[in-house]
C-alpha cells in the first residue's frame, strides 16, 4: 500500500540543515587550519649532521637512498648529497685561558642532505609528522643504516 | 499563552525543535567565540608597536643563517605569532674560562656565536609589561623558545623599545 504522507520541510528543518552545514564548514576549516598549502609541490632539501661517526658511513650512504624516520616511521625524503668533514670539538686550554678546535682521529661529522616534497608547507615544514627546522634533532634510517643528529640547514627550492 | 495545547510555542514551533535549535545556536556561538573572537581579541587590543631583540647564545653559524628578515616568529609554547624579524646580527661568543693558575679569563669560543634577532610587532603595553600581539609578555632577560618556518631555538630577551 502506498503511503500518502508527503515529506514537508518546515522552517525548523531548514534551520537545522543550515546549522549542520555551517558546523561542517567550520569544523573542516578548523581541522585543516594548520596544514596550509598542504600538497603544495615545493621541493625542500635539508641537511642532517651526524656527529663523530666512524668512516664506515662512507660506504653506506648513497645518493638516492630513501630515508625514513627511525622512530615514527614516516617518509623523510631521498639522500641528495653526503659530505664528510673531520670531526672536531672545542677544547679549553687551561694554561693560557683560551679555547681551540681539536680534531678527532678517524672520526667524521657526516652531513646528509635529504630532499623531498613535504607533506605540509606553511608556518611549519613537515615530512610526515616530523617538523623540519634547524636545531631539531632527527632520527633517520635506511635499510642499511640508522643515524641521528641535528638539522643544520633547510632550503626551499622554488 | 506561550505554549498551546499541542505543545507548540507561539502556536507554531514545536518545543523540542525549538530547544534543539537553541542548543545548536549556543554551541555555534561558543565555538565562534572560542576560536574566532577570543583568538583575535588580544591582537585587537595590541594597539602599540614595539621592537625587541632576542639573543640566541652560543649557537652555531647554521642557526644564525637560518634566521631570515621578514620571517614570522612564533612562541613555541603557545604557537602564536609574536612578530616579524627585521634585523639579524651576530658576534663571536665570549666565555669565561678558569685558568690553571686560578684566575678567570674571558675568551672567544670558536665556532660559536651570539645571534641578535630584532623582532617587530604590535603590542599591548600596560603596567604589567609589554605583550607581543597582546599575548606573550616580552620582558628583558626572560627566556622564550621561538620558532620560525626554518629554525627552532631558545632565546633571551635582550631589550625592548617602543616604536613611535
Amino acid at each position: 500500500m502506498k503511503s500518502n504522507r508527503k515529506i514537508k520541510f518546515g522552517i525548523i528543518d531548514i534551520l537545522i540543515i543550515v546549522f549542520v552545514v555551517i558546523a561542517l564548514v567550520i569544523g573542516y576549516k578548523f581541522l585543516n587550519g594548520g596544514a596550509e598549502n598542504s600538497g603544495n609541490e615545493k621541493m625542500i632539501s635539508y641537511t642532517v649532521e651526524l656527529r663523530n661517526q666512524s668512516g664506515e658511513y662512507k660506504d653506506l650512504i648513497k645518493i638516492g637512498d630513501d630515508i625514513k624516520d627511525s622512530i615514527k616511521g614516516g617518509y623523510l625524503g631521498k639522500v641528495s648529497g653526503v659530505e664528510f668533514k673531520d670531526a672536531t670539538d672545542v677544547i679549553e686550554n687551561k694554561n693560557d685561558g683560551t679555547f681551540s678546535v681539536a680534531k678527532y682521529q678517524d672520526s667524521y661529522d657526516v652531513y646528509v642532505t635529504i630532499e623531498g616534497i613535504p607533506t605540509t608547507y606553511g608556518d611549519n615544514i613537515m615530512f610526515a609528522s616530523q617538523e623540519i627546522k634547524v636545531g631539531k634533532n632527527i632520527y633517520i634510517k635506511n635499510k642499511n643504516y640508522v643515524g641521528s643528529g641535528y638539522i643544520v640547514e633547510v632550503n626551499v627550492n622554488e | 499563552m506561550l505554549i498551546d495545547k499541542k505543545g507548540k510555542l507561539f502556536g507554531r514551533f514545536n518545543i523540542i525543535d525549538f530547544l534543539f535549535v537553541l542548543i545548536i545556536a549556543v554551541a555555534i556561538s561558543a565555538t565562534v567565540y572560542k576560536f574566532g573572537f577570543s583568538a583575535n581579541k588580544d591582537a585587537a587590543i595590541a594597539s602599540e608597536k614595539i621592537e625587541y631583540v632576542l639573543k640566541a647564545e652560543k649557537v652555531r653559524k647554521y642557526t644564525v643563517d637560518a634566521f631570515e628578515i621578514g620571517d614570522t616568529v612564533y612562541d613555541d609554547e603557545s604557537s602564536k605569532a609574536i612578530g616579524v624579524i627585521t634585523k639579524v646580527d651576530y658576534k663571536p661568543t665570549e666565555q669565561h674560562l678558569e685558568k690553571s693558575d686560578g684566575t678567570i679569563a674571558k675568551s672567544i669560543m670558536p665556532q660559536r656565536y651570539d645571534a641578535y634577532v630584532t623582532v617587530e610587532c604590535n603590542a599591548r603595553i600596560s603596567d604589567d609589561g609589554y605583550f607581543a600581539n597582546g599575548t606573550k609578555q616580552i620582558a628583558k632577560f626572560s627566556t622564550i623558545k621561538i620558532t620560525t618556518q626554518k629554525v627552532e631555538v631558545t632565546t633571551k630577551v635582550d631589550g625592548v623599545n617602543i616604536l613611535k
